[in-house]
């Protein structure tokens, strides 16, 4: 395998069909909630973390490739866009969407105002930021498989530990506050869910379509499947042959950045579905 | 330091105040439909018509632009009907798959045809480039009058104040199709009101709004000025039209207070460079938008995520 493609790419393979499963996995909820768009803003939200991230390890004297002070700066600043969108949804009469984008504009912005003052103030070393914005696999260390695979593999625990709780409190609020499960704590369950797929998804598929992972394949799932449990795995698998397939497409054809590939590979496969279960006359 | 002002800052400055208007005047009514998003995907979408119409005309075309531009943000809109009609999908779902889509696509035909700059166009078109909008001939206040002057405008601030023009007329003529059938769809239906031709124009004007501010402001600023000051008037106002008069107010404010800022304020802290115009001017409105929010009284309560189900 790895004289076929190559050590590098072959890491890059493991990680994005590890993250493939999972965002499907998480996704699956994500969709069925009906909050496909926070992962979009959650995604911009995290820019200006990341651009202090970079500024803390280059002050520290951190290597340049560091991505955990990164990463950890994207957490941070995700986890203050949550707030703030609740805040905005709680305290105003504004509606769930102007919240978003109002923090993923702002957001975004502000991390914009960072990018332009870290490139007048160090030139020149900023090079592994934009990877973060569309993507790249190509410069993957182990070290990042292993963690990406780690929290992978969380995630996915954690929805197959959760998935009735989950699934009455999206299917019906009552019956999970009733047997225990506030549906705020919920809420907040799901939102970290997202929150911590969009972070570890921004290396392979950049910040801009990570939310394509979480929603493309829950929606192909959805078409062939009526019950949660095999919607959830079926959409995991989506996710996970789609990533596996974009990485190696995107490492072939030399320059292809990973993240559009996957995403278009994942709308074919989508079209596809749609096509074929209409043909076959199956509900929807 | 005024100098150069009809050189340097006159045009940035009214390009953007104009973008920012274009987008607050049709975000007004994507807020109270319940249709923010859109704004969102819609400045993704215009990124693979604006690449086609590139491709096929070349510079020569700046206004191709727009029809490029415009026919992607129309298919969007198409797409996201279909997807909702063959899926399960509900509306965030399917914006989110379009918005992902036309986007990726637009990445790859920019890799595949234009060649390896890909990083740099993409970020053009992501974060804008107002500061570049420079006025060769703009000497003094008598340059305004000079036609030989006047011929060197960059076609930006052209394009923005026409489509602003455009916009604001669209809007003033069909007011009353557009707030009966944002408020009361069913009446509106009944009444006879076209409501999917209206459904429609609002997003090919929000698509002409994104469209004349992409190149000055960039993909994702857009979506600031769209949602910000209408939803900034909306939590202090309760008539339409003081939201309307005050959004516009906040929008102005932000554009031309946040170029000043981007362009003097490293300067006087001691930075050699300047900051991103186009990012100070979302951040400045997302301080407004923070400010109104924590002025006003305390609203109805919603659920966390579901504020969007009224």
């Amino acid at each position: 395998m790895t004289e076929l493609i190559g050590y590098n790419t072959a890491l890059a393979l493991v990680g994005a069909l590890l993250f493939g499963f999972s965002s499907g996995h998480v996704g699956a909820f994500v969709y069925l909630r009906k909050a496909s768009l926070l992962s979009d803003s959650l995604a911009h939200a995290t820019l200006p973390g990341l651009i202090i991230g970079f500024l803390v390890s280059t002050f520290l004297g951190m290597e340049e490739k560091n991505s955990w002070v990164l990463l950890l700066g994207a957490g941070a600043s995700a986890l203050l866009g949550v707030v703030v969108i609740q805040w905005i949804t709680a305290r105003t009469k504004l509606g769930f969407d102007t919240a978003i984008a109002a923090v993923l504009s702002v957001f975004f912005g502000s991390g914009i105002v960072l990018l332009t003052g870290v490139q007048s103030v160090s030139v020149g070393q900023q090079a592994g930021l934009e990877d973060y914005i569309l993507g790249s696999v190509s410069g993957m260390l182990l070290q990042d498989v292993f963690f990406i695979g780690l929290v992978s593999i969380i995630c996915s625990a954690a929805v197959v530990v959760y998935r009735r709780p989950l699934t009455a409190f999206i299917f019906d609020p009552v019956l999970s506050e009733l047997a225990g499960y506030a549906q705020h704590r919920m809420s907040f369950l799901l939102s970290l869910l997202t929150l911590v797929i969009t972070i570890i998804g921004l290396k392979i598929v950049g910040l801009i379509l990570v939310v394509a992972m979480l929603t493309i394949p829950a929606a192909t799932a959805r078409l062939w499947s009526t019950c949660v449990w095999s919607m959830s795995s079926l959409s995991a698998l989506f996710g996970s042959a789609s990533a596996g397939i974009g990485v190696i497409i995107s490492a072939l054809l030399p320059n292809l950045p990973s993240g559009a590939v996957i995403v278009v590979i994942m709308f074919i496969a989508l079209g596809l579905s749609i096509v074929v279960t209409h043909l076959r006359g199956s509900n929807v | 330091m005024f100098d150069d002002f009809f050189l340097i800052s006159l045009v940035p400055i009214l390009t953007g105040l104009f973008s920012a208007l274009s987008c607050t005047l049709v975000g007004n009514i994507l807020v109270l439909r319940k249709q923010a998003m859109l704004s969102d995907t819609i400045s993704h979408v215009v990124l693979p018509g604006i690449v086609i119409s590139f491709l096929i005309f070349g510079n020569l075309g700046p206004y191709f632009m727009l029809v490029g531009a415009g026919i992607a943000g129309l298919t969007a809109v198409g797409t996201i009907v279909v997807l909702r009609t063959y899926t399960s999908m509900d509306n965030s779902a399917a914006m989110a798959t379009t918005l992902s889509v036309f986007f990726a696509a637009g990445v790859l035909m920019i890799e595949l045809t234009l060649g390896g700059n890909v990083h740099l166009d993409v970020e053009h078109a992501l974060y804008g480039n107002l500061e570049s909008l420079i006025w060769i001939d703009g000497k003094s206040l008598m340059s305004i009058f000079d036609p030989a002057a006047r011929q060197t405008i960059p076609v930006e601030l052209t394009r923005a104040i026409i489509g602003f023009v455009l916009i604001a007329s669209v809007m003033l003529v069909f007011y009353r199709f557009l707030i009966v059938s944002t408020f009361d769809q069913t009446f509106a239906e009944i009444s006879g009101v076209p409501v999917g031709i209206v459904s429609a124009s609002v997003a090919l004007a929000a698509t002409l709004a994104a469209v004349i501010s992409f190149d000055a402001v960039g993909s994702i600023i857009v979506v600031a000025m769209f949602v910000c000051p209408p939803a900034a008037a909306r939590v202090l106002t309760h008539s339409l039209r003081d939201q309307f008069c005050l959004s516009l107010l906040f929008s102005a404010l932000s554009a031309v207070l946040g170029y000043a800022v981007a362009g003097y304020f490293p300067i006087l802290v001691g930075f050699e460079t300047s900051i991103s115009a186009a990012g100070t001017i979302a951040t400045l409105s997302g301080v407004i938008l923070a400010c109104a929010i924590l002025y006003s009284k305390r609203q109805r309560s919603y659920d966390f995520l579901d504020g969007h189900q009224t």
